[in-house]
């Protein structure tokens, strides 16, 4: 697994115009170019190396300084990439009704299916890095595939991605809707880093109401206390004022320490979407229009070749994938749990 | 009481302005291979901080749960690889101890590993840790080359804590140096004054790992003990400590209980049941003696008193499977007999032979067909030790018209597999040997049939461990079969009706087996008592007395959990 290290170092020094290759297992050669080396503050030829106490290498452990500094030679480098996929089989271009009305089911409306087309269907891979923070701190990845199209996340591509030889630059004219993908993208960002953390969330939570339970409990004891002093002692006047007020600052000092731990246990979760892979498939797509009332709308239902299904829609108030759904008055598509 | 309404962690989210959103807009695209480089970085980065396990994606042979990951991640990141880990029974200390274990060799921050466990566990580590991890090791129980040699060439090591500590072998184990000690049944140092303290507090150790479900036995100087193994200096001097700490003269009530507290969940790990919300179903168990037909119930004392006749002659392996043989079927006997027949020149032996040839009749093997008869729309898993019953029973069923698949140790992978998925996908029984499914993932099945009664309770449990998992979603039958009269029926009297073993938590009996002292053996305690006990008054007593040695054993250790409960309760939750 060391070698996970010294390949990412590797596919940075190729990015960079260096040389990099491995001399064995655990080490690795690589020809640096000038300013490159100056910034990582190395010689012109180094050798790398996840072995301790090796002469005239260079140690890489996890924590070495050398990842940061390489990120920041990459700087946005590497953000975004594009490419197609040229489809080998042979791609139909019609018998979709029944796939399509057995694959899309409005539950208070009607669906009618148009023409088919063969078309370039772009499916994005959104890298998201989060941080998450509260007694401690937590770093994380999540990915997941959007249909730019549908609009619905962590779809598959099948094995799409399967030959390299497949892949060809991305063809004049194909754009996609950026700032709309974007929107969708980071709300399923926030889902599925958010359910990552569920266990540790449980965990804080549990550990939130223990500390509040004793904390309560502690307080509570001492104005227990006080107060059984005032009954047995049968305190009046100033006597009895000076311990009403003990409770009183008691009372206060639990709300501080509750506040405070709340406070410990708040968890803050940022996060940045890392990087971005377009991949755009030749899949076909069918015209539908959707029927309500005297409501129509024109919409694509998307075939997949690769995974050999028509795509889901998505439920435009949750982003949930849906096959069954219900429209309503502004025919927006909506998951009918949602309904319920 | 007051009841609290249950309070729930404020959070927020937020999206930091990234790059890429320009990129993406302005459809400014890269290379792939600067893709994959930022990627690569990005990932190197989350795994130096220990947030992800590096070795996670390797560990395919084991259940990963979210409590063991997070217990892994804590004892790495948080207490510098040096804890101790005090999971209630069942749930997982070893694979804990194993995936920290992996990570640290996957990371190449360790080389040198020494496991420390008592004797009976040695063979048990060396396996979980070769088949769930693929980390190899030698044993003390196969040492072959001189005590020095042992000591100072191989890397890594599973040892009993007995043989370490050995003044032959002391000097050897404490003056290296180790990257990784792990000792588990850590309870057994709970005695500063003990060689088992001693040793381990002698070697030189940069990360240790004691595991125990039972930190705390009798009073807390146990756990000053322990810490102090940890973390030294931690908790002081003894006596500072126990001025600190310890409220009662006899050691057991503490007090600055929430400071003591603190400084233990430095060090601590103790995931329980209720924490971690671990539901399992019912476990239901019943024993089914089977009346021997007159022709089976001679062979049987008729075995039982050839061993009798040679009680020297035969090693203990040997005479161990010709007993249990006996017991499992006149086929499985009959191989045995043979063997045993090259190797001696008892005239018994061509005549008990002879007399096994004769014995059509199983009445084990009809009780058990009409038991699958009735047992509609369930999976039953059948655990037959012998191939030879295995093949009879097999033959049996397939006469009877029950469609069945077979699972054995020396079937290949691929059909290893297949028998499985036919047992998932389309017949109701699958006879299984003694590795029937390890690791496997069997909880669509329900039912367990013990048609071969293992004598070590352990194995017993991580038979029913098979199918009595998280993910188990029915409730689990266990069927015990044993022929009336049998060294089998008197273990299930024992086991069943005495402790209870089919419905403790897996794990439990371990504990309980520990309580009888470093050297029991079960297997061996019931076979000498069958063997030196001939009338059944006689054998009823020895075995009586056995099983409420049991029971006191078991009360102690249910006064011991009870007294943990109450110390630490869940406050050392990952």
């Amino acid at each position: 697994m060391s070698r996970q290290l010294l390949e990412a170092l590797a596919q940075v020094i190729n990015v960079l115009e260096g040389v990099a290759e491995f001399r064995e297992e655990e080490s690795l050669e690589a020809v640096l170019p000038k300013s490159v080396a100056k910034t990582l503050g190395l010689n012109d030829s180094v050798t790398f190396t996840t072995r301790a106490g090796q002469e005239n290498t260079d140690f890489v452990s996890y924590n070495a300084e050398i990842f940061s500094r390489c990120e920041s030679l990459l700087g946005e480098e590497g953000s975004l990439v594009s490419f197609a996929v040229q489809y080998q089989g042979y791609l139909k271009q019609s018998g979709f009704e029944k796939l399509v009305t057995e694959t899309l089911c409005p539950q208070n409306g009607l669906l009618r299916i148009g023409k088919a087309t063969p078309a370039w269907t772009p499916y994005c891979r959104f890298n998201v890095a989060y941080t998450a923070e509260a007694d401690e701190k937590r770093l994380g990845l999540v990915s997941f595939w959007l249909n730019g199209v549908t609009g619905v996340s962590k779809v598959s591509v099948g094995d799409a991605l399967l030959w390299e030889s497949d892949r060809i630059p991305v063809p004049e004219g194909l754009q996609l809707d950026a700032s709309w993908l974007w929107q969708i993208a980071q709300a399923v960002a926030r889902e599925e880093s958010e359910r990552e953390i569920v266990p540790w969330c449980n965990s804080l939570e549990r550990k939130l109401n223990r500390d509040e339970r004793r904390i309560r409990d502690y307080y509570q004891t001492i104005i227990e206390e006080i107060e059984r002093k005032c009954q047995k002692k049968q305190l009046e006047a100033e006597a009895l004022d000076k311990e009403m007020s003990r409770i009183e600052a008691t009372r206060g000092e639990l709300k501080r320490k509750l506040a405070d731990l709340e406070q410990r246990y708040t968890l803050t979760i940022s996060a940045r979407i890392h990087s971005v892979l377009v991949v755009w498939l030749q899949t076909v797509h069918v015209e539908c229009e959707l029927v309500r009332k005297k409501e129509k709308r024109t919409l694509r239902a998307v075939y997949n070749p690769y995974t050999h299904i028509i795509e889901p829609w998505r439920c435009e108030a949750t982003n949930l994938a849906v096959n069954q759904f219900i429209l309503d008055e502004q025919m927006r598509i909506l998951a009918v749990t949602r309904s319920g | 009481m007051k009841e609290h309404n249950q309070l729930k962690i404020s959070r927020s989210f937020q999206f930091e302005a990234s790059a890429v959103e320009n990129a993406l807009n302005n459809w400014q695209l890269s290379t792939p291979e600067a893709y994959e480089a930022r990627l690569a970085l990005l990932l190197v980065s989350i795994l130096a901080d220990y947030d992800e396990l590096v070795s996670l994606a390797h560990l395919n042979a084991i259940d990963k749960h979210w409590y063991q990951l997070e217990t892994a991640k804590k004892v790495i990141k948080q207490f510098g690889g040096r804890a101790i880990l005090a999971d209630e029974v069942g749930l997982g200390k070893t694979i804990e101890a194993g995936i920290i274990c992996k990570e640290y060799l996957s990371r190449g921050m360790i080389k040198s590993l020494l496991v420390l466990t008592p004797a009976t566990l040695v063979s048990q580590w060396q396996s979980e840790l070769a088949e769930k991890f693929a980390i190899e090791t030698v044993s003390s129980d196969a040492r072959q080359e001189t005590i020095e040699e042992f000591w100072t060439l191989n890397d890594r090591i599973v040892s009993s804590i007995t043989v370490a500590k050995h003044k032959s072998h002391w000097d050897y184990v404490t003056s290296r140096e180790w990257d990784l000690v792990i000792v588990d049944e850590a309870h057994h140092l709970k005695n500063r004054q003990t060689q088992n303290w001693k040793l381990v507090n002698a070697l030189k150790k940069r990360f240790i790992l004691l595991l125990t479900a039972t930190p705390v036995q009798n009073n807390l100087v146990e756990l000053y003990n322990l810490l102090t193994l940890i973390k030294p200096g931690l908790l002081s001097t003894e006596a500072e400590f126990k001025r600190e700490y310890v409220k009662s003269r006899d050691g057991r009530v503490a007090k600055n209980m929430e400071k003591l507290r603190q400084l233990m969940r430095e060090v601590m790990v103790r995931n329980t049941r209720s924490g971690v919300d671990v539901k399992l179903p019912k476990r239901f168990a019943s024993t089914i003696a089977c009346q021997p037909t007159e022709g089976e119930r001679e062979l049987y004392e008729a075995v039982n008193a050839y061993l009798r006749q040679h009680p020297d002659e035969l090693d203990k392996l040997t005479r161990n499977n010709l007993l249990m043989r006996a017991g499992s079927s006149p086929a499985a006997l009959l191989e045995s007999l043979k063997g045993l027949e090259k190797r001696f020149e008892h005239d018994e032996l061509k005549f008990l032979s002879k007399w096994a040839r004769q014995v059509k009749e199983s009445e084990k093997a009809k009780q058990l067909l009409s038991l699958l008869q009735k047992a509609k729309n369930q999976k039953v898993l059948v655990f037959i030790n012998h191939r030879a019953t295995q093949a009879y029973i097999s033959k049996v069923l397939s006469e009877a018209g029950i469609e069945h698949t077979e699972f054995r140790g020396d079937l290949s992978l691929k059909a290893k597999d297949a028998a499985i998925e036919r047992f998932r996908e389309s017949v109701p029984v699958m006879l299984a040997s003694e590795t029937g499914g390890e690791g496997r993932n069997l909880q669509f099945a329900n039912t367990i049939v013990n048609y071969d009664l293992p004598w070590n309770p352990m194995r017993i449990e991580q038979r029913i461990g098979r199918l009595h998992r998280i993910g188990q979603t029915q409730d689990v039958y266990i069927f015990n079969f044993c022929l009336v009269n049998s060294l089998e029926e008197y273990i299930l009297k024992v086991l069943h009706e005495k402790i209870n073993l089919f419905e403790l938590v897996v794990g439990e009996i371990d504990t309980i087996l520990g309580q009888m002292g470093e050297e029991f053996d079960f297997s061996e305690a019931v076979v000498s008592l069958w063997l030196n006990h001939q009338s059944e008054r006689e054998r009823e007593q020895a075995f009586e007395q056995l099983g409420s040695e049991l029971l006191v054993a078991k009360q102690g250790y249910a006064q011991v959990q009870e007294y943990d409960e109450q110390l630490f309760g869940e406050d050392f939750e990952t």
